[in-house]
């Protein structure tokens, strides 16, 4: 289809209609099957063509390249011949040693030759790898990695179309200047220098030769003496650069990116306060990913003002990479990415990323690398593959983003300063919030395979402000109505909503190999109005008072803590210092809601009309009898039974403020606490808190039993098993946990009258196994073949076992001991003393379910009956036990790298990985005070909530980050017993919902046959382009709404 | 020929064994068939030195006349051809084990095929030409035919009932009286060459079976292979199954020094998964196991395959150690005089970091048509007992032609004339194989092939030798010396020929490097076609 023959798309749409009315009038309807001319497309860049004959040109003028920046996208409706500056995407595709060409202004796939049947494309050399287009929209450079004949091909604008542009030719592989380079490229760009540029290839480099990468003159590409057409001749190389082979030995990691609270309390924890670290912890590697202002180990972190405020400042924070010692390599490079005259190559082999300066044209300069190192293992030596930079933020900062070739994640690099700023990758904040991101990447569901950036904006139209221009942040504060940010709040009108649909901002697009491409925040300039209305304190309590007018002993509620954001603001003007902003802003329950390299939640995270949000348990928790049978939670049956109830905070949670007054003799509802630091560790599960709830992961272990203290104990060993990992917990470990519990009832008042801790767990706690093999049918072979632990069983019930090989006594025994796998007796249960991770040490329990030693005849009993090979599941002895359906079973358990000993990690980034919680008993008489604050006029005021309640604080109350709480990233409770004791699989139900979905875009929603390679954003169109070498060929992502473009290409 | 779905050359590279399908039922039964490989060789070498003049004017002596057939010339078989028996239906695979033993006197391989036809393991002991079979021998097939009372040279006749494991529950070794589940697809050696598993289509079953090998101990005779085990509860859909490479230098130190379980990956078309499998062979191993001899296969876990966008329909599933063996052979020798001394020690704890270097893992999927890539071992750095030899992950998709299917490794001769790596994609659909370059991890050239390649076979090679670039030394084949010349095999299904590929880009000039040069068999379309 010519250009000068193109209807609109409406009119083209309402005669396929027509057609296809017609041609169902007359046959069966054939099956949809669309003709893909797209074959394995990987890489693509546009240039912006002035047609003949379109928009008024002559239909003599000529064919002209201009540079992008001159296309505009045609208005909705408007007949694309008359406009005659129509923006092409040139396409690579590698499977057939072709550029696809797309005419975006038109909507249409590009045919080069109507001559030929079907859609021709432009043939270029086999295994095109990439592809650019000059500056000025007149030639483009495609470097083909074709085997013994590697080549820069060039296309002119002027040819490329074929008779697809009017009176044009239909282009050959004869057509094309071509130059032969040395070796296989892997990448090609061009640099500008002032009106001109020139062309800069990465030669990938090989086991032959190191990468290196060579800058070509343009000249030659429009000099058919020089590179005539169709006829390759070497390419004539202006400069060639051998980039660096060497890294750190120790490579740095960057400063920690800014946590996006301007705030040193907005009411939200991101102190660090964290629970308590096991005594005896285990260190594996060097402790990874926990900065130095994490903390985490008592109540006293309070570096995130720190962290805040000054770490992101990357300039002062320089650790140039030519410090330490290095180590060479050879650099094999794959892809490049231009920010001015600055070129980022990444490397296949080294760990890190080429700087180069191209700023004098052919004498290119290689500066200090960017170094990928990794927060969880400083020793790796992490690659990286796909490159994006991006746009200049509101602050003047650029970031690289790298994606991680075996991880699939991605590093984030400051390149505000490419010389001299930050070499290694940024660390995340808090990393201890958010355990299931790694500290120094962003990771997803599945990897990564392409990154985009985009600086967008939605300046409003009668906002009612008569400064309402682009790049404007958000002002949240109500007092100011006439600042240009207030244009932007929530209470007034505009086009879009404040919301996660109006993308104001620097932002990234992450590819994932899925198909979805997710929404990264990096400079959301709607940041500040999406918060919740009121940021009040979360200060617990401080200390006891005393009313002055009751006499009345209570507790004092902290108080709104200013802003850090500088001294100017807190005169109650600035728009950070607005503690309740009312209808001003989104009202959502978390700050920030936006944060810097943070996955941009597709929702407000609020209650509203839209639907509820918010991250909380659907229905209250339940409670199951281990045959399944529901219990009474509430009412005096209730009481009987073990009850699951919020942790104690005092602690106003984002979306509601209410202050839970959590006290183990009310007869409250059961219900667990939410956390509200980080929306992103919220995902939509069901959970189960059983006591003495079953590990997972222990199907298909099989491991042989032996003994190595006659008896004293029983080993079981499966090397492969790796039981650490699997978060097996020994006795000691549980005496642990028993000893910090006793020490906490003391301080959390969980005592009796004499203030004795209610409970003593010493000797209870630990993992233990539950056989889970049967017994061998009594015909098989095995009963009558000699066993040494046959002897000195000794059970009156079956004497003389060792010498009883022809009866059925052996088997008889074996049965009745250990019963039925089905419905297992408690004499399959064996105490785990000592946790290896390829062993387990086992010891018996006695009567009281003490864990004992030395019970040589029942240990004799399981090796025999089992015939020194046996199958088993792993229960959490005297724990409940909480698994996720999607978190599973969140632990930290690690080996000494040593001794193979399960501990716990050391790590403070892990310390919220818990699954396991103690059944405390109930204090019989806890006390109830009463809370206040601290007035304006200095003195107290009756503490309310919502309700305008007097808010009564318990006396025994125990906070999430006391031994005897449960607590994860997601939230907290306390497990209480009833009447008596839990009994085993006595379970809790519930379903956590409100997670936090991504704002994404899926190509595969119609289709899994998705491959995608790569994506660019099209500044001119707000558009990101996205290639698949699957099905869907060139797809179009509209940012204005973040929704798919209808047309896509293929 | 007919239906070809199974490829395989002999460890001297003297034999190309064609296992025939029989796909439409016209025959009574497929065949295995022995080529004379060394005369195909120098056929082949004779075309590429010519290949752009027309068909009619090659020549390879007086008798072999080529004709043209699509873009490469054809040799009718039969010039080629030495031996065959008649085995079941649908037979998918064909491999050689990869041990030698003696049998009937003469050093000897056992080819081993899955036969859907009659759901057995059907196996064939030929001479080993790489170990010093008698050269009469070479195209020997012996599987109980009643034609090889006049010798295992004898051409025709059919495999007996003895030679088709897993049919009868009372064969010798079978102690749980089992029979093979239907449909057996692919399979897999295990490193020590004891066990193969096969994977079974249309049920949630893996199979274990004995090849009669015992390592270290068959020097002579071996067993029959039997049945020993049925795996129930895997995901159906089985298809590619591989053998986890497991380096006994990864586990070094006093009371440690055993490498794990033998284990296997098993791909599926239905679940986007990897599944691990352990064997545990009870007994041959250690005596710190069951009292029961009873070797059995157990399903330990799952690893999703998520580097694509839905991940099912995985087919061949191959792992590539050779970056452990280039690691080790960086590794620098103890220096007392070095600042500091390089100790013994150190030497052996960068040998042991270099066997735990995560091999890698590849796994054709088709949906979307992709190569998947991942790693097998988890990467440490430092050496402690703490380590996963099996565990997987996929991170990496390459996109594919339609309908990916078996992957291959094997070298060619690079430029400069030493051996390099290269990984083939079988892609059914598309009639093309795609050369990948693990090394530089970039697809390095799309070779269009006939309709429906299916599978591949290599000259032989050694893998350490590949993997270390060694120079390719000169071979002689029926009395031709030749230098850096290498050949792929592929068995095009559809149109039944065999296709010789050119894998020498070390001749200065060479047009053909990575291009078809001859079909073996004039290309047939099936019956039926237009």
């Amino acid at each position: 289809m010519r250009p000068f023959t193109l209807i609109p798309v409406a009119a083209a749409a309402g005669l396929a209609v027509a057609v296809g009315l017609f041609q169902a009038s007359c046959s069966s309807t054939p099956p949809d099957q669309p003709i893909r001319t797209f074959e394995r497309a990987q890489r693509m860049d546009v240039i912006c063509v002035d047609l003949p004959n379109l928009g008024g040109r002559a239909k003599d003028a000529p064919v002209v390249g201009l540079p992008e920046r001159d296309c505009a996208p045609s208005p909705i409706g408007v007949n694309t011949n008359t406009i005659s500056k129509h923006l092409f995407a040139l396409v690579t595709q590698t499977a057939r040693g072709e550029i696809g060409i797309v005419d975006m202004t038109a909507q249409t796939v590009v045919d080069t030759d109507h001559g030929t049947p079907g859609v021709t494309f432009v043939p270029v050399g086999t295994v095109p790898v990439d592809i650019t287009a000059a500056p000025d929209g007149k030639m483009s450079y495609v470097a083909s990695g074709e085997p013994n004949r590697p080549a820069i091909y060039g296309l002119p604008t002027t040819r490329v179309l074929g008779d697809y542009a009017f009176n044009g030719q239909v282009p050959s592989l004869q057509t094309w200047p071509v130059c032969t380079l040395p070796e296989r490229p892997s990448a090609v760009t061009t640099v500008a220098h002032g009106d001109s540029y020139e062309i800069v290839v990465v030669l990938g480099g090989s086991r032959l030769t190191p990468g290196r990468v060579v800058t070509l003159a343009k000249e030659p590409f429009f000099d058919s003496s020089i590179y005539p057409p169709g006829e390759p001749v070497p390419c004539r190389i202006t400069s060639e650069l051998a980039v660096r082979g060497d890294f750190a030995a120790e490579p740095p990691s960057g400063p920690t990116w800014p946590n996006g609270v301007p705030y040193v309390d907005g009411g939200i924890d991101l102190t660090g306060k964290l629970p308590p670290v096991v005594e005896g912890c285990t260190n594996t590697v060097p402790d990874a990913g926990a900065p130095a202002d994490a903390g985490g180990t008592t109540d006293a972190g309070t570096a995130d003002a720190a962290s805040d405020a000054g770490a992101s400042d990357a300039s002062s924070d320089a650790s140039v990479a030519d410090a330490g010692e290095r180590v060479q390599g050879a650099a094999r490079l794959t892809n490049i990415v231009r920010d001015g005259h600055w070129l980022y190559i990444s490397d296949d082999t080294l760990p890190i990323i080429h700087v180069l300066d191209m700023s004098q044209q052919g004498a290119p300069k290689e500066v200090a690398p960017l170094e990928v190192s990794s927060l969880l293992d400083p020793a790796k030596k992490p690659t990286v593959t796909g490159l994006a930079v991006s746009p200049v933020t509101r602050d003047f900062r650029r970031f690289l983003y790298a994606i991680e070739r075996r991880e699939g994640t991605i590093a984030v690099f400051d390149v505000t300063d490419p010389e001299k700023g930050p070499r290694g990758p940024l660390a995340r904040p808090n990393p201890e919030l958010t355990p299931f991101q790694p500290p120094d990447r962003l990771a997803f569901a599945v990897p990564v395979v392409a990154v985009g950036f985009a600086r967008h904006d939605l300046p409003l139209r009668n906002a009612g402000t008569p400064a309402a221009a682009a790049g404007a942040l958000c002002d949240p504060n109500p007092a100011n109505a006439n600042t240009v940010g207030a244009a932007y709040r929530n209470d007034r009108s505009a086009d879009i909503a404040l919301g996660p649909d109006r993308l104001r901002g620097v932002f990234a697009f992450v590819t994932l190999s899925n198909g979805s491409v997710i929404t990264v925040d990096v400079d959301d300039w709607d940041a500040p109005c999406r918060r919740p209305a009121q940021l009040v304190a979360s200060t617990p309590l401080t200390s006891k008072v005393v009313d002055p007018e009751t006499k009345e002993e209570g507790w004092v509620v902290g108080s709104f803590a200013a802003s850090d954001v500088s001294a100017p603001q807190t005169d109650g003007s600035g728009p950070y210092d607005v503690p309740n902003a009312d209808t001003a802003v989104s009202g959502e329950a978390f700050f920030p809601v936006s944060a810097p390299h943070r996955i941009r939640s597709k929702y407000r995270i609020r209650n509203d009309a839209d639907g509820n949000r918010i991250p909380r348990v659907s229905g209250s928790p339940l409670l199951f009898a281990p045959d399944g049978t529901p219990q009474a939670t509430l009412g005096d049956e209730g009481a009987k039974n073990a009850s699951i109830l919020p942790t104690y905070e005092l602690l106003a949670d984002p979306p509601n403020a209410v202050a839970f007054a959590e006290a183990p003799s009310a007869r409250q509802g059961p219900g667990i606490r939410m956390s509200f630091e980080s929306p992103d560790v919220h995902a939509d599960q069901d959970w189960n808190v059983a006591y003495e709830g079953a590990l997972p992961g222990f199907n298909g272990v099989f491991t042989a039993v032996s003994t190595t203290d006659n008896y004293t104990t029983l080993t079981l060993s499966n090397p492969e098993a790796h039981f650490c990992r699997k978060g097996v917990e020994d006795a000691e470990l549980g005496n642990v946990r028993a000893r910090a519990a006793t020490a906490a009832m003391t301080a959390d008042k969980v005592v009796d009258d004499a203030g004795k801790p209610l409970a003593d767990f010493t000797g209870r706690l630990g993992d233990y196994v539950q056989l889970s093999d049967a017994i061998l049918d009594v015909s098989d072979p095995y009963w009558r073949e000699p066993n040494a632990c046959w002897a000195g069983i000794n059970d009156p019930r079956a004497p003389n076992l060792e010498s009883n090989a022809n009866s059925t006594l052996r088997h008889d025994y074996c049965a009745q001991v250990f019963g039925e796998r089905e419905n297992p007796p408690l004499s399959r249960d064996f105490p785990i003393v000592e946790a290896y991770d390829d062993r387990l040490v086992l010891g018996t329990y006695d009567a009281a379910r003490h864990i004992t030693k030395g019970n040589v005849a029942a240990l004799r009993t399981m090796q025999c009956c089992f015939h020194n090979q046996v199958r088993f599941g792993v229960r959490a002895g005297g724990e409940w036990m909480t698994i996720g359906s999607g978190a599973g079973y969140l632990h930290h358990v690690v080996a000494d790298s040593s001794t193979l000993r399960c501990g716990q990690s050391c790590s403070a980034r892990e310390s919220l990985l818990n699954a396991r919680s103690l059944p405390i008993p109930r204090p019989q008489n806890p006390g109830i005070k009463r809370a206040f604050f601290t007035n304006a006029a200095g003195g107290l005021s009756p503490f309310l909530d919502p309700q305008g309640n007097q808010v009564l604080v318990p006396t025994a109350r125990i906070s999430r980050n006391s031994a005897l709480a449960f607590r994860n990233p997601i939230f907290s409770f306390v497990t209480w017993n009833g009447a008596g004791a839990p009994t085993r699989d006595l379970t809790w139900k519930f379903t956590t919902i409100g997670q936090l979905s991504s704002q994404a875009v899926n190509l595969a929603a119609s289709s899994t046959r998705v491959s995608p390679q790569s994506m660019r954003y099209i500044d001119g169109f707000g558009q990101m382009a996205v290639v698949d070498a699957a099905d869907q060929g060139l797809v179009l992502i509209d940012l204005n709404n973040v929704t798919l473009v209808p047309r896509t290409y293929y | 020929m007919y239906f070809p779905t199974g490829l395989a050359v002999s460890p001297g590279g003297g034999v190309l064994y064609v296992a025939n399908s029989n796909f439409d039922l016209q025959y009574d039964g497929g065949t295995l068939q022995a080529y004379d490989l060394g005369r195909l060789r120098n056929v082949a070498k004779e075309v590429a030195d010519t290949f752009t003049a027309p068909c009619e004017t090659v020549r390879y002596g007086t008798a072999l006349r080529f004709v043209r057939f699509g873009a490469s010339c054809a040799a009718p078989a039969p010039v080629f051809w030495r031996n065959a028996r008649t085995i079941g239906a649908f037979a998918t695979d064909l491999q050689v084990s990869p041990f030698g033993f003696l049998g009937q006197g003469i050093p000897s391989r056992r080819l081993f095929m899955p036969v859907r036809g009659n759901a057995s393991i059907t196996w064939v002991d030929v001479p080993d030409d790489g170990a010093g079979a008698p050269a009469e021998q070479t195209f020997g097939l012996r599987c109980g035919s009643a034609s090889e009372v006049t010798g295992i040279t004898s051409r025709g006749g059919t495999c007996d009932d003895g030679h088709q494991a897993g049919r009868n529950p009372d064969e010798l070794g079978n102690s749980r009286k089992i029979t093979l589940p239907g449909e057996p697809f692919g399979m897999a050696f295990s490193e020590d060459g004891e066990s193969l598993v096969v994977t079974h289509q249309t049920v949630e079953q893996t199979s274990l079976l004995s090849t009669g090998y015992i390592k270290g101990q068959s020097t002579g005779p071996i067993a029959a292979p039997y049945l020993d085990f049925i795996l129930d509860g895997v995901v159906n859909g089985g298809i590619g199954v591989t053998a986890i490479p497991h380096d006994a230098q990864a586990f070094p130190g006093p009371g440690s020094g055993t490498p794990p379980r033998p284990a296997f990956l098993q791909s599926s078309r239905l679940a986007p998964e990897l599944t691990l499998l352990r064997n545990y062979p009870d007994g041959r191993v250690s005596a710190d196991t069951s009292s029961l001899l009873r070797p059995f296969l157990v399903k330990e876990t799952t690893f999703p395959v998520n580097a694509n966008a839905n991940g099912t329909d995985s087919r061949g599933v191959l792992i590539d150690p050779t970056p452990r063996i280039v690691c080790k052979a960086a590794v620098k020798p103890a220096n007392p005089s070095a600042k500091p001394p390089r100790t013994a020690a150190d030497v052996a704890n960068d040998i042991a970091l270099c066997a735990r270097t995560p091999a890698r893992l590849f796994l054709a999927n088709r949906s979307p048509a992709s190569l998947v890539i991942g790693e097998v071992g988890e990467e440490t750095t430092f050496v402690d007992g703490n380590y996963d030899a099996d565990k997987v992950r996929v991170f990496e998709s390459i996109p594919l032609s339609a309908g990916p299917s078996k992957l291959y490794l094997a070298p060619i001769v690079d430029r400069d004339g030493a051996l390099a790596l290269r990984l083939f994609i079988v892609c059914f659909d598309a009639a093309t194989i795609f050369v990948y370059d693990p090394e530089l991890r970039v697809i390095e050239n799309v070779i269009r092939t006939e309709l429906g390649p299916f599978a591949m076979a290599f000259d032989p090679f050694n893998l350490q030798d590949a993997a270390l670039h060694a120079k390719v030394a000169d071979r002689t084949f029926d009395g031709v010396t030749q230098h850096t010349f290498r050949y792929g095999y592929v068995a095009d299904f559809t149109n039944s020929v065999v296709q010789v590929i050119d894998l020498d880009n070390g001749r200065p000039g060479t047009t053909t490097f990575e291009r078809i040069l001859m079909s073996l068999g004039e290309p047939t379309q099936p019956k039926g076609t237009n």
